[in-house]
């Protein structure tokens, strides 16, 4: 419904009101406040505040909020790994708080001094009553005499501290359960714990609010080794609070969010690698991400390679994209002779040879021998081949007034092979390459390979069904999809995503890897982000363009390896610890995984959402709903 | 003196420019919160330091001895009494989620309804996590103390020193940052806001934004009013 002009000039009228009252409002109450009277002391203040045996309840907001102070000691043996209080605060709304007070060296030195005479006299007590040693005694005088050396020399101090967890609950029964739970965790760790009784408020403010004020605390002396092993600061830095939310790290349970794009983050380019077998979370977890920068404001144009056929039908279906299935006898080709755009800005740029680079790539796929180049005579007169077609069609490699040529005047790979038969009339090579070249020039696969391209981004999603072609032909295509998507995003530079399932494949050929290398190295230029899936780490190990791709991977995503020496691959790469190479081998479910970025790295459950989890193809015996993934998650990192 | 001039203040009829404090505030323990450091009720001055998290668990046996060594060797070398905290707690997808949900907005507007379908979806399951303790947001904080400001500023520079040797970059809280860092623990439905009040209007703070005015019915209680919805406790709740 229309409505009249008068009624939209009122609208805006009134808007413009409300936006000057507010701003008045505003300064008005700058003007209050500073006036002093009511500060912000007074707005900080909880509505309600209520002291009770067993809590201190503070009301704000209409919510109620239940505290309890549990006062901690530690633990006989701390562990040495510093993180024992991780499991703590896992449980619920808790606080953990540590009070460090250190004592003077002289006044240590003269305690431990009254220790050590206490202790000997115990056991000189115990001489003279004929009386066997105890063991303890004497450990606990051995102690004091390393401690009191340790103290004189400067080595350790000694610090009297307040260790204690405060706990917060919307009611008094989740309050108990929080209690109940973490309880459990000090059981668990040896770590004896008792209620500041009627002290409640009190303990708030002491251990909860960031006053260092401590009115509660019974303090205990710890030496400096003991209290660096009580270290209260576990947590993740990979997250930068902003941009794709990869997953819940399993440790710590803190949300991932990532912004690979965000240079100034220490992202030198914004491709990613998910390594991992099959079935273990790789289409998911690359799906999860794409999801989440398809619903942006500004999404960027989508390429994926679906060699299955079946991983992303769905997501082309509902996001009104374009599918596109390349087969022998299919309606779509790309045309690997089209030529990028002329760039003006970069004087030493010469499209011709470029694009001749990638079709002596292409060639070499489908002529040689599986892992061989092509022999250097093939490659002079393929070279030739593909120079002269272009020349025929108008565009001279050496003229750069030619170089900007229609689709419909481009050559194709049957005007290359045409050149091949007739160089080869007395060329031994160039008879042999037409020959090998002959099925996909005009033979079976003609269809494929050498037309004219039909296919255009010009939908939000492309997704390129490779089903229907041999598997041995599989790398080739994909081949043409990777040439004709860096093509295109020269053309037109704008945000692009390219999902490249199986790269090994490509990584297998010295020219197809060589593109793979290109597409992480220059991608970022013209706004494509680039995404290839493998399932081991050395199927990018094995060649010198696959090690260029994992540089130029911001992020690297390691799910369940396969065996050893996967784990061990992953492990000298990245510096893992003996519990991630565990996680990775033998704990790590499906969706789970460790990241591994500039920032450093995360082990994290990976987070779709559920309308994204049911674009995805099932995967047999996955539970869907969230609250099985949340228990998952809960065991996961439990292991 | 402030203190005698506050109470007297306090205590005057509004339309004399009385201001009486909120019911609670003698709770806090505080004097005041300045523009970097906290004045508690003694008098003794307080700076709040936000520490990054640590990943010991992501780090070889090696690394971990290491930093351990480097901590202990900062422990060594504290000025006085300090006081780490951590408070550990649901949430930290609060943004995402609302910026998921004003792009599901933007994109339906657009006509795009799948994906707006999707970035609605995506907001509502960071919203579940949340609320189910799914994803937690950690909060480390170091505190020193200090009688006076000169003696305060020592001990941060200090401090700050120790801990960037020690590989954790600390960062003074500051301005709102710091009465957000307050609030934080004493308002509990002010996860991501913090507001303040007058008689006849509130001032929402929403965390890293703008702030943005609205008008809200005051929440002091007047005169001996006190709500039944309190259980007999003293103050009223906001409507």
């Amino acid at each position: 419904v229309r409505r009249p002009p008068a009624l939209r000039l009122r609208e805006r009228w009134d808007e413009l009101r409300w936006r000057v009252d507010d701003a008045r409002r505003e300064r008005a109450a700058r003007r209050l406040l500073s006036l002093g009277g009511r500060g912000v002391l007074d707005e900080l203040a909880p509505d309600a505040a209520e002291h009770r045996r067993d809590a201190y309840v503070v009301s704000a907001n209409g919510q109620d909020c239940w505290t309890r102070t549990l006062l901690l000691d530690w633990p006989p043996e701390v562990p040495a790994s510093g993180d024992w209080l991780t499991g703590l605060r896992a449980e619920g709304d808790v606080t953990v708080s540590l009070h460090v007070d250190p004592v003077d060296p002289g006044k240590a030195a003269g305690r431990l001094k009254g220790q050590r005479l206490w202790q000997t006299s115990e056991a000189q007590a115990r001489a003279l009553q004929e009386r066997l040693d105890d063991p303890d005694t004497q450990q606990a005088i051995a102690d004091a005499d390393a401690l009191l050396r340790a103290v004189r020399a400067g080595r350790v101090r000694l610090f009297s501290c307040t260790l204690a967890a405060v706990l917060r609950a919307p009611t008094e029964a989740a309050l108990d359960e929080l209690e109940r739970r973490v309880r459990g965790q000090c059981d668990l760790l040896g770590v004896p714990c008792r209620r500041a009784t009627w002290a409640h408020a009190s303990g708030f403010r002491s251990h909860a609010v960031p006053t260092g004020h401590d009115t509660v605390g019974r303090p205990r002396t710890v030496d400096s080794r003991v209290l660096a092993a009580t270290f209260p600061f576990q947590g993740e830095r990979v997250s930068m609070g902003r941009g794709v939310f990869w997953g819940t790290a399993l440790v710590t349970g803190e949300p991932v969010l990532l912004d690979v794009r965000d240079a100034g983050a220490g992202f030198a380019a914004p491709h990613g690698a998910i390594v991992g077998p099959t079935g273990w979370g790789k289409t998911t977890a690359f799906w999860t991400v794409l999801a989440q920068e398809l619903a942006a404001e500004a999404p960027p144009d989508v390429v994926l390679v679906d060699p299955k056929g079946t991983d992303y039908a769905r997501i082309t279906t509902e996001l009104g994209g374009k599918r596109v299935r390349l087969g022998a006898g299919g309606v779509e080709a790309l045309n690997v002779l089209d030529l990028p755009p002329v760039d003006a800005s970069q004087p030493g740029a010469d499209p011709v040879r470029e694009q001749t680079r990638i079709v002596l790539g292409l060639l070499e796929l489908l002529t040689a021998r599986e892992g061989e180049a092509l022999d250097p005579d093939q490659g002079a007169v393929a070279e030739d081949a593909v120079f002269a077609a272009y020349r025929e069609a108008g565009a001279d490699k050496d003229d750069a007034a030619t170089w900007s040529l229609p689709p419909e005047r481009t050559p194709t790979l049957a005007d290359v092979q045409r050149h091949l038969e007739a160089a080869g009339e007395g060329d031994e090579p160039a008879r042999a390459l037409a020959r090998r070249l002959r099925p996909f020039a005009s033979g079976t696969l003609r269809g494929l390979f050498s037309r004219r391209t039909t296919v255009a981004l010009d939908a939000p999603v492309v997704s390129f069904d490779l089903s229907a072609l041999d598997r041995a032909l599989r790398p080739a295509a994909a081949y043409l999809i990777g040439a004709f998507v860096w093509t295109a995003a020269r053309r037109h530079p704008r945000p692009r995503v390219l999902g490249l399932d199986e790269i090994a494949t490509l990584l297998a050929h010295e020219s197809s890897a060589r593109l793979c290398g290109d597409l992480f190295a220059m991608g970022r230029s013209a706004g494509l982000r680039v995404v290839a899936m493998a399932q081991l780490l050395t199927d990018f190990e094995r060649t010198a363009e696959g090690v260029r791709v994992l540089d130029n991977a911001a992020t690297v995503l390691l799910v369940r390896q396969a065996g050893g020496p996967a784990v061990e691959a992953a492990a000298r790469r990245y510096g893992l610890s003996a519990e991630e190479q565990r996680f990775l081998r033998d704990v790590a479910q499906r969706g789970d995984g460790i990241l591994v970025t500039s920032r450093g790295r995360v082990a994290l459950h990976v987070e779709p959402s559920p309308l994204a989890l049911t674009w995805l193809p099932p995967a047999p015996g996955v539970p869907r709903d969230g609250a099985a993934g949340a228990e998952r998650n809960a065991s996961t990192a439990a292991a | 003196v402030a203190g005698l001039v506050e109470a007297v203040r306090a205590r005057l009829p509004r339309w004399l420019g009385g201001q009486p404090g909120a019911t609670q505030r003698d709770a806090l323990a505080l004097r005041g919160v300045g523009r970097d450091a906290v004045t508690l009720a003694g008098g003794e001055l307080r700076a709040v330091f936000r520490v990054p998290g640590v990943p010991l668990h992501a780090m070889p046996d090696e690394e971990v001895e290491g930093f351990l060594g480097r901590w202990a060797a900062c422990l060594n070398a504290l000025p006085a009494g300090v006081h780490f905290l951590t408070r550990s707690r649901s949430g930290g997808l609060e943004g995402y989620a609302e910026q998921k949900r004003a792009t599901a907005t933007a994109l339906a507007t657009r006509g795009e309804a799948a994906l707006a379908r999707l970035a609605e979806d995506q907001a509502a399951h960071a919203e579940r996590l949340m609320a189910g303790g799914g994803v937690r947001q950690d909060e480390h904080y170091a505190v020193v103390r200090g009688r006076t400001e000169a003696q305060l500023a020592t001990r941060c520079r200090q401090l700050q020193r120790l801990m960037d040797r020690a590989g954790l970059p600390a960062a003074r809280v500051r301005d709102r940052a710091l009465v957000e860092a307050l609030a934080r623990q004493w308002r509990a439905g002010s996860s991501h806001h913090f507001a303040v009040y007058a008689p006849d209007w509130t001032l929402v703070y929403d965390e890293g934004r703008t702030p943005a005015a609205r008008v809200t019915p005051a929440r002091y209680a007047t005169g001996t009013a006190i709500s039944p919805a309190t259980g007999g406790r003293l103050g009223e709740r906001p409507r």
